[in-house]
């Protein structure tokens, strides 16, 4: 699939700046979205995570905004020029620019350690007591607090908006990672071909 | 009754969300020094591994419909006598 000539258009008129700007607003929009969200579930009573016979989940429904996600972050790269796209893999590397991938995979690589662990924890439910307030506590698995975030959500808005919201998130990121479309520009394929 | 550790929906949400600010900072960064950014490498990658950025794909999917297509089990009151920080982590240790 080609993108459209008037999407061309638009990539070739404010593709490049577009393209940043996203990069900056993400920065931005990152932390406008997750504080309300954290703030709100570290302050709800969350240690029975009981809602009666209410069942929020499963719902088919939350698989659209991945859908949308992933669909939205593959098409992203048609804002960014072939020849763009090209020339960057080619340019001359500093050493700050060569530490960028080493660096998000060490940063990768102990999210998981972290996030592998914890979930050993949770699968035991291990029980504690804290020493300062003599309260007992279990540990869940990772999935039960993600369900149970959802569950909230879906409490206070219906339909679990800030749930979709975070789907989306991820599933654009995954889309433009994974999934990204990189098509030459018509005219330059036409010609390769009459070639 | 033993009740599931109280900040546990809150902190998983906020590493979710510091991962994903940490990922658009490093864009960011590239982007201002206008260096070849994260995005541009991992769909490099994605370009000559197209199996294995499909099976990520698949794996992104698979646990999106764990998380959503499953109900919430509540945690059932445990039988076992309950431990204290230390002696859990002592007991990871061995």
């Amino acid at each position: 699939m080609r993108p459209p000539r008037w999407l061309t258009w638009l990539r070739d008129v404010v593709g490049r700046p577009l393209h940043a700007a996203i990069h900056y607003g993400l920065l931005i929009v990152m932390p406008i979205i997750g504080f309300p969200i954290v703030a709100r579930l570290w302050s709800e009573e969350l240690a029975k995570c009981d809602f009666g016979e209410v069942a929020y989940l499963p719902d088919w429904l939350l698989l659209i905004p991945a859908l949308v996600g992933l669909a939205a972050g593959r098409y992203l790269s048609w804002l960014v020029p072939p020849q763009d796209y090209e020339a960057r893999a080619h340019r001359e590397l500093n050493s700050g620019a060569k530490r960028v991938g080493p660096t998000a995979l060490v940063l990768a690589s102990a999210a998981l350690v972290v996030i592998w662990f914890y979930e050993a924890v949770g699968t035991a439910h291990y029980t504690v007591v804290s020493s300062v307030t003599g309260r007992t506590a279990n540990f869940e698995p990772i999935t039960y607090y993600i369900r149970c975030a959802i569950y909230h959500d879906k409490a206070a808005t219906d339909f679990g908006f800030w749930t979709m919201v975070t789907i989306l998130l991820f599933g654009f990121v995954v889309g433009h990672w994974f999934w990204s479309d990189h098509p030459g520009d018509a005219k330059e394929n036409d010609s390769k071909v009459a070639v | 009754m033993t009740q599931a550790y109280p900040p546990g929906s809150a902190v998983v949400v906020a590493v979710l969300f510091a991962i994903l600010w940490l990922t658009a900072f490093l864009e960011v960064l590239c982007e201002w020094n206008r260096w070849p950014s994260l995005s541009h490498k991992m769909e490099r990658w994605a370009d000559t591994h197209r199996w294995f950025s499909g099976g990520l794909l698949a794996i992104f999917f698979i646990l999106l419909c764990h998380f959503v297509l499953n109900p919430l089990v509540l945690p059932d009151s445990c039988q076992c006598s309950p431990k204290s920080l230390i002696e859990l982590a002592a007991d990871l240790a061995r």
